[in-house]
C-alpha cells in the first residue's frame, strides 16, 4: 500500500517536472516588475510588520501572506528567474499530490485518484498559474491551502466526523484567503456539498457544522469594508475600477458558471476556433473583408454561444452518466466536481471595470476549476476504459486502455505547455539579453540618469506610431528595478505605487526625488524636451537602439548626446 | 349542445381578439396580388400560367393563387370580406386543432383548451392579420390538419383503411398546393404510425406510400424549378451558404424556431437588450444596444438558452406521464415537440440573405401552432397531475390560462389597433385622391410629396405612409374603381418579379397601349420625367402629405405652375 502510494506520488512529481521542464529557462514577463516595485517600496518605507502587510488600497486585494512571500522571495532570490520557476514547479507538484489525496478521499479509488493527480499536474488549460510567475504565489499558494482545507473537510464529510478535521479545514481555509481571496468561494461549495450529503434537518446541520466558516466570512467582509474606508484609494483609471450595477453581478452569477463548465474542459483556442467558425457559418455580415470574423464579436457573443452550447452538451452527457450509473460514488464524484467547477469561478463576478466583462477565462483563473475538471476527466477516463476494454478484446484489459488515453492526454497537454514555454522563453531571453547588455555597459549610474532606448517596431498590438521595447510593461520601470536589485541605491519615491512611475507600457518621463534623478524615453523629441525642461547635462543620457530583425541592441549614447 | 358551447366559447374569444380586424386595411403584398389578378384577366392568361408559373419565384402554390383569385373576384378591394375570410379560416383551423387534440389526448377539456390556446396565441397571429399571407398559410394549415386527422383515422379503423390513406395524401397535396411549408408532413406519418399505430405491415405500407408521394412532389418541384422558376435574384456572393452552413442550420433553426414558438419576439428582444447591457457594454452606443448585433448573434444566444430552458419542463412532464403509464400523453408531447422542430425545416433552405435570419416572422409559426397549443394543454395537465394538492394545481393552471389569454389577446388587439390607425390613414389618402379626381385623363402623372420617411427608409427619401410603392397602389386602386387601365401597367418584371412602381422607393412614368401613368414624390424627378416624356403640366395631379396633421392637401395647381415655370 505504502509502496504503491510512493510510486503514485513519484509518477505525479515526474509528470509535473517533465511538463514544466522548460520553465526555468525563461524570464519575467509583465506584472512581476510591478510586484517587485511594490515589494521594494514596502521594504524601503515600512518599518514594522503590520505596515508591511497593510493593503496599498482599499478596494483591491488584501493578501498579507502573499505580500510576505513576495518580499521574502525578492530578498532571497532577487531577480534570479530560475529560483522562482523552481518554486512554481514544486508548488505545482505538491498541489497535484494534494489533488491525488483529495480524490482518494472522495472517490475511494486509487487509480482514479492517480489519474486525477496526473491530469492536474499537466493540465494545459490552467497552466498560466504555474508558467506566469507574477500570479504564481497567489494562485498556486492559495490553492495549496485550499486543497488542504478541502482534504480535511472531505475527511470530515466522507470519513470521520471529528472536530480535528473540521478545525484543520478551517485553519487552512483562513490561510488560503490570506494568500488570495478567490478561495472564499469554497464556503458556498462546502455548504452545497453538506446540504446534499446530510440526511436530516439539512439546513440546520449545514449551519451548525459550518458556523465557524460563516462567522469568519462575516468578520472578513467586515474587515474588508473597514479597510476600504481606511486604506488609501486604489490607483488606476475609472475604466479599470468602476463597479457595475447590482443586476450585472446577478447576471454574472449565472453566466460565469455556465462559461466555466465548458472552458474548464475545452481549451480556449478551440472555443475561439469554434466561435470564428460560427461567425463564418451563421453571420456573414460580421466578416471583415468578407473573410475574417470580426474579433470583437467573435470573441464575445460568439464565444458565449459556443460556451453555452458546450456546457449544455457536457451537462446532458453528465446527466446521462449520472442516471445510468449505479455506482453511488461515481455519481458523487460527478456532482462534487461539477459543483466545484461552477462555484470556484464565483469570486470573479467582482472583477471591477472593463476587465469584469470578459467572456473567456484567463488560464490562471481556471486553476481552481481544474481541480474539479481533473477529477471529472479521471472519472471519464476510467469509465470509458472499462467500456472500451469490454468492446475491443485485443486491448486486453482496462489498464491498457487507461494507459493509451492518458498517454494521448499527456502528449497533447505537455506539448501545448511546452510550445507555450518555447515562445515565452524565446521572448524572455531577448529581454534578459537587453537588460544584461545595458547593465554590463553601464554598471553604475550617475546621480541623474536618463535612458533613451529607441525601437524600430511596435509590439503587443500597439499603434504603429508607438514603437516600444519588447517588454510588456514600461521599460523605464523595468530598468529601475533591474538596477536597484543589482545594487543601485534608488530612493523609495521611484517605486511609489500611487504614481506607477514609468510602469505603463507607453510611459516615458523623468523624475527627481531625494537627490536622485531617473528618466526613460523612447522618442527623441520627448527626450529633448525633458532635457531642456529639467536642465539636464548631456552626459546624463545613455542611449541604445533596438533592432527587432536581429533582436540586438546597439549602443548609441554618443550619437544621442551629440544630437542634443 | 356541448359542441354548441365550445363554438360559443371560441366565438367569444374570437370576438375579443380579432373583433376589430375587419376595420383594418390592405398592408403591402396585397397590392401586388391584386395587380396580378387584374393582369390575369386583362392579359387573358391561360389557367396553367395563372396558377403555376406567373409571378412565381421559389413558390409553387396553385391552390393559394386560385383561392386568392376567387376572393378578388368576389370581394374586389373590399377589405372587410377578406378579413372575415381570414377569421373564418382561423376558426375552422381552431376546430380542427380541437378535434386533433381530442383524437390524440382523448380528453375533451384538454382538446378545448388546445383550441383556445390556438385561437388566442399572438405569436403566429400575423398569418391571420396580414391577409396577403392568410390564404397560403391558413389554407395550407387547414389541409395539413385534415391530413393528420385522416391519417390518425386510418391508423384507428380496421376496415376501409385505404380510403383514409388515399384521402390523407390528397389532403397533403392540397396543403402543399396552398403553401410548401407543410412539406414536413411527409416526415410525420411514419412517427405517427410508430407512436399511435400497431401493425408492422401498416408501417411498411406507409413507408412505401410516403416515399412514393414525396418523390413525386420533389420531381414536380424540380421540373418547375428547372423550366419556369428562378431563384437567381436571391443569390448574393456575400450570402452564399456553404454545406457547413446547412449543417449548422439543421441544428440551430429548429432550436430557434422552438423557442420563438413560445416566447414573443418583443420578449426576446428585451432579453437581448438586457444581456447586451449586462455582458457586452462594448456594443452599447449612446445608451442603445447596437441593433445589428442585438437582432442577430445576441438574439440567437437568447434563443438557444430559451430553447434549453423550455425543453427541461416539457421533458420532465413527458417523462412523468411515461412513468405513470399515461404513455399516450407522453407520446403526444414528444410528437408535438418533433413536429414543431420539423416545421422549421423549410426555413433552412431559404436562399441568399434571407436564410441568415435569427428572428422569425410570426406567420411561419402558424402551421405548427396547433402542436404548440397541444403542448400547452399537456403541460397544464401535467401540472394538475404532478402537484399533489389539487386546489393549488387548479389555481395555478387557471392562472396560467388567464395570463395567457390576457397577454396574447392584448397583444393581438394592440397590433390590430395599430393597423386600424395606419389602415384608416391609408384608406383616407386613397379616397381623398379618388374623390378629387374620379376619372383620369389618357396620360396622368401623380405627384405626392411627403414630409416624412417611413419604415426605416433614409431621411432623404420621404414617402407617403404606404409599405409598398404608392404608384402601384394608385394604379390598382383606380382600376378597381372603374378606371380602365391596360394590362401592361400590371405586368410583372420577368426578372425581378415586381410590378410597375411596386418597390417602395420607385418613381417613374410609363406609356403603353396609348395610356400613360406616372408617379413621383420628388420634384426634380417629376420635372425630369415631364421633360423626358414631353408631358404637359396638365397631366399632373399633385398632393402633399403632412404627417404631423395627418392631412392630404391638393397642391395640383401649385405644382403645375412650378413645372410650367421650370420648363
Amino acid at each position: 500500500m505504502i509502496k504503491s502510494t510512493v510510486l503514485h506520488l513519484l509518477i505525479i512529481v515526474l509528470t509535473t517536472v517533465v511538463t514544466y521542464w522548460l520553465l526555468p529557462y525563461g524570464f519575467f514577463q509583465q506584472d512581476e516588475w510591478g510586484i517587485f516595485g511594490n515589494s521594494i517600496y514596502r521594504l524601503l518605507t515600512h518599518n514594522n510588520f503590520l505596515e508591511l502587510i497593510r493593503p496599498f488600497s482599499g478596494f483591491t486585494h488584501f493578501t498579507p501572506i502573499t505580500t510576505i512571500i513576495n518580499i521574502t522571495s525578492l530578498k532571497i532570490f532577487g531577480t534570479q528567474y530560475q529560483y522562482y520557476a523552481y518554486y512554481a514547479i514544486v508548488n505545482q507538484a505538491i498541489n497535484s499530490i494534494l489533488v491525488y489525496i483529495l480524490a482518494r478521499i472522495v472517490t475511494k479509488n486509487t487509480i482514479l485518484s492517480l489519474l486525477a493527480g496526473i491530469v492536474f499536474s499537466s493540465y494545459a488549460i490552467s497552466h498560466q498559474a504555474t508558467t506566469w510567475l507574477a500570479t504564481n504565489v497567489g494562485t498556486e499558494g492559495s490553492t495549496f491551502f485550499l486543497l488542504l482545507s478541502l482534504i480535511f473537510i472531505s475527511r470530515y464529510i466522507f470519513e470521520k466526523r471529528t472536530m480535528r478535521n473540521l478545525f484543520l479545514s478551517f485553519v487552512f481555509f483562513i490561510i488560503s484567503i490570506g494568500i488570495k481571496e478567490n478561495t472564499a468561494f469554497v464556503i458556498i461549495f462546502y455548504s452545497l456539498v453538506l446540504f446534499l450529503v446530510e440526511k436530516k434537518n439539512k439546513v440546520i446541520s449545514v449551519l451548525k457544522i459550518l458556523s465557524p466558516f460563516y462567522i469568519l466570512i462575516f468578520i472578513y467582509i467586515f474587515m474588508r469594508i473597514v479597510l476600504s474606508f481606511s486604506a488609501p484609494p486604489t490607483a488606476g483609471t475609472e475604466e479599470q475600477l468602476s463597479q457595475p450595477s447590482p443586476s450585472v453581478y446577478i447576471f454574472r452569477i449565472f453566466a460565469l458558471p455556465i462559461r466555466a463548465i465548458s472552458q474548464a474542459f475545452i481549451p480556449e483556442q478551440y472555443i475561439i476556433m469554434l466561435a470564428n467558425g460560427l461567425i463564418m457559418t451563421a453571420y456573414p455580415q460580421f466578416l471583415v473583408d468578407k473573410k475574417i470574423p470580426d474579433p470583437p464579436i467573435a470573441q464575445s457573443v460568439a464565444v458565449d454561444i459556443i460556451s453555452f452550447v458546450l456546457t449544455v452538451a457536457i451537462l446532458i452527457l453528465g446527466s446521462v452518466f449520472y442516471f445510468r450509473s449505479k455506482d453511488k460514488i461515481k455519481r458523487r464524484i460527478l456532482v462534487f466536481s461539477l459543483l466545484f467547477i461552477t462555484t470556484s469561478v464565483l469570486p470573479l463576478i467582482f472583477i471591477p471595470g472593463r476587465a469584469g466583462f470578459f467572456n473567456i477565462f484567463e488560464s490562471r483563473e481556471l486553476y481552481l476549476s481544474s481541480i474539479g475538471a481533473s477529477i471529472t476527466l479521471a472519472l471519464i477516463i476510467t469509465s470509458l476504459s472499462g467500456l472500451i476494454a469490454k468492446k475491443i478484446s485485443f486491448l486486453k484489459g482496462e489498464y491498457v486502455v487507461v494507459f493509451i488515453i492518458v498517454a494521448v492526454f499527456l502528449f497533447i497537454n505537455m506539448k501545448t505547455i511546452r510550445d507555450h514555454l518555447h515562445i515565452i522563453n524565446a521572448r524572455g531571453n531577448v529581454r534578459k539579453n537587453i537588460l544584461t547588455q545595458i547593465i554590463n555597459k553601464y554598471p553604475n549610474l550617475t546621480q541623474k540618469t536618463v535612458f533613451y532606448v529607441e525601437s524600430d517596431v511596435s509590439f503587443y498590438g500597439l499603434p504603429a506610431t508607438e514603437k516600444i521595447m519588447p517588454f510588456q510593461s514600461g521599460f523605464g520601470q523595468t530598468l529601475l528595478i533591474w538596477y536597484f536589485i543589482k545594487g543601485e541605491k534608488f530612493p523609495a519615491c521611484f517605486f511609489d505605487y500611487r504614481y506607477d512611475f514609468l510602469y505603463n507600457i507607453y510611459s516615458q518621463g523623468y523624475k527627481e526625488c531625494e537627490g536622485r534623478g531617473f528618466g526613460y524615453f523612447r522618442k527623441l523629441q520627448d527626450l529633448k524636451l525633458a532635457i531642456k525642461e529639467n536642465t539636464l547635462p548631456r552626459d546624463s543620457v545613455i542611449g541604445f537602439r533596438f533592432d527587432s530583425h536581429t533582436n540586438s541592441l546597439a549602443e548609441i549614447t554618443n550619437e544621442i548626446r551629440s544630437n542634443l | 349542445m356541448k359542441i354548441f358551447g365550445v363554438i360559443l366559447l371560441y366565438v367569444l374569444i374570437f370576438y375579443f381578439t380579432f373583433g376589430n380586424f375587419p376595420n383594418t386595411f390592405f398592408q403591402q403584398d396585397e397590392w401586388i396580388i391584386i395587380a396580378n389578378h387584374i393582369f390575369w384577366d386583362e392579359a387573358n392568361l391561360d389557367w396553367l400560367t395563372r396558377l403555376f408559373t406567373y409571378g412565381q419565384t421559389t413558390h409553387l402554390i396553385p391552390l393559394s393563387n386560385l383561392f386568392s383569385y376567387i376572393q378578388f373576384k368576389l370581394f374586389d378591394i373590399n377589405f372587410f370580406y377578406y378579413a372575415i375570410t381570414s377569421i373564418v379560416l382561423h376558426f375552422v383551423n381552431a376546430l380542427l386543432v380541437t378535434y386533433l387534440a381530442y383524437i390524440f389526448l382523448r380528453k375533451k377539456i384538454l382538446s378545448i383548451l388546445a383550441g383556445v390556446f390556438f385561437i388566442a396565441n399572438s405569436i403566429p397571429s400575423q398569418a391571420i392579420t396580414w391577409i396577403a399571407t392568410t390564404t397560403g398559410t391558413a389554407g395550407s394549415t387547414l389541409f395539413f390538419l385534415v391530413s393528420i386527422i385522416l391519417f390518425l383515422k386510418y391508423l384507428e379503423v380496421k376496415k376501409k383503411g385505404k380510403v383514409y390513406l388515399i384521402a390523407t395524401f390528397i389532403a397533403v397535396f392540397i396543403a402543399l398546393g396552398f403553401k410548401e411549408s407543410s412539406v414536413f408532413l411527409f416526415a410525420l406519418f411514419l412517427p405517427l404510425a410508430l407512436l399511435f399505430g400497431e401493425k408492422k405491415k401498416v408501417l411498411k405500407n406507409i413507408f412505401i406510400f410516403t416515399t412514393i408521394v414525396s418523390l413525386l412532389y420533389i420531381s414536380i418541384r424540380i421540373f418547375f424549378l428547372l423550366n419556369f422558376h428562378s431563384i437567381s435574384q436571391y443569390l448574393d456572393k456575400t450570402y452564399n451558404p456553404s454545406s457547413y452552413t446547412y449543417i449548422y442550420r439543421l441544428i440551430a433553426t429548429p432550436l430557434k424556431f422552438f423557442a420563438q414558438s413560445f416566447i414573443p419576439q418583443e420578449t426576446i428582444l428585451n432579453l437581448a437588450d438586457f444581456i447586451m447591457f449586462k455582458a457586452y457594454p462594448q456594443f452599447i452606443t449612446l445608451g442603445s444596444p447596437n441593433p445589428f448585433i442585438r437582432d442577430s448573434v445576441v438574439a440567437d444566444l437568447v434563443l438557444f438558452i430559451s430553447a434549453i430552458v423550455l425543453m427541461v419542463p416539457i421533458f420532465h412532464v413527458a417523462l412523468y406521464f411515461w412513468k405513470v403509464k399515461e404513455k399516450r400523453i407522453s407520446y403526444v408531447m414528444l410528437f408535438s415537440l418533433f413536429s414543431i422542430f420539423l416545421s422549421s425545416i423549410p426555413l433552412i433552405v431559404l436562399p441568399g440573405k434571407s436564410g441568415y435570419f435569427s428572428l422569425i416572422d410570426g406567420r411561419h409559426f402558424y402551421i405548427s401552432s396547433g402542436f404548440t397549443a397541444i403542448l400547452y394543454s399537456c403541460f397544464l395537465y401535467g401540472i394538475m397531475k404532478i402537484i399533489p394538492k389539487k386546489k393549488i394545481a387548479l389555481i395555478l393552471c387557471t392562472g396560467i390560462i388567464l395570463l395567457f389569454l390576457i397577454y396574447h389577446t392584448g397583444e393581438i388587439r394592440g397590433k390590430i389597433d395599430d393597423q386600424i390607425t395606419i389602415g384608416q390613414t391609408r384608406k383616407s389618402i386613397l379616397e381623398n385622391i379618388l374623390s378629387n379626381y374620379t376619372s383620369l385623363p389618357e396620360k396622368v402623372v401623380f405627384y405626392i410629396e411627403s414630409d416624412k420617411a417611413y419604415y426605416g427608409v433614409p431621411e432623404s427619401q420621404k414617402i407617403p405612409p404606404f409599405q409598398s410603392g404608392f404608384g402601384q397602389v394608385l394604379i390598382a386602386w383606380y382600376d378597381s374603381h372603374g378606371q380602365e387601365l391596360p394590362a401592361c401597367f400590371f405586368e410583372q418584371d420577368p426578372v425581378h418579379k415586381d410590378a410597375f412602381l411596386y418597390p417602395l422607393l420607385t418613381q417613374g412614368y410609363k406609356e403603353c397601349e396609348n395610356k400613360g401613368f406616372g408617379y413621383y414624390r420628388n420634384f426634380d424627378n417629376l420635372l425630369d420625367g415631364v421633360k423626358k416624356n414631353n408631358l404637359s403640366q396638365d397631366t399632373i395631379r399633385a398632393f402633399a402629405w403632412i404627417d404631423k396633421e395627418k392631412k392630404l392637401v391638393n397642391v395640383t395647381k401649385e405644382i403645375q405652375m412650378r413645372i410650367k415655370n421650370s420648363l
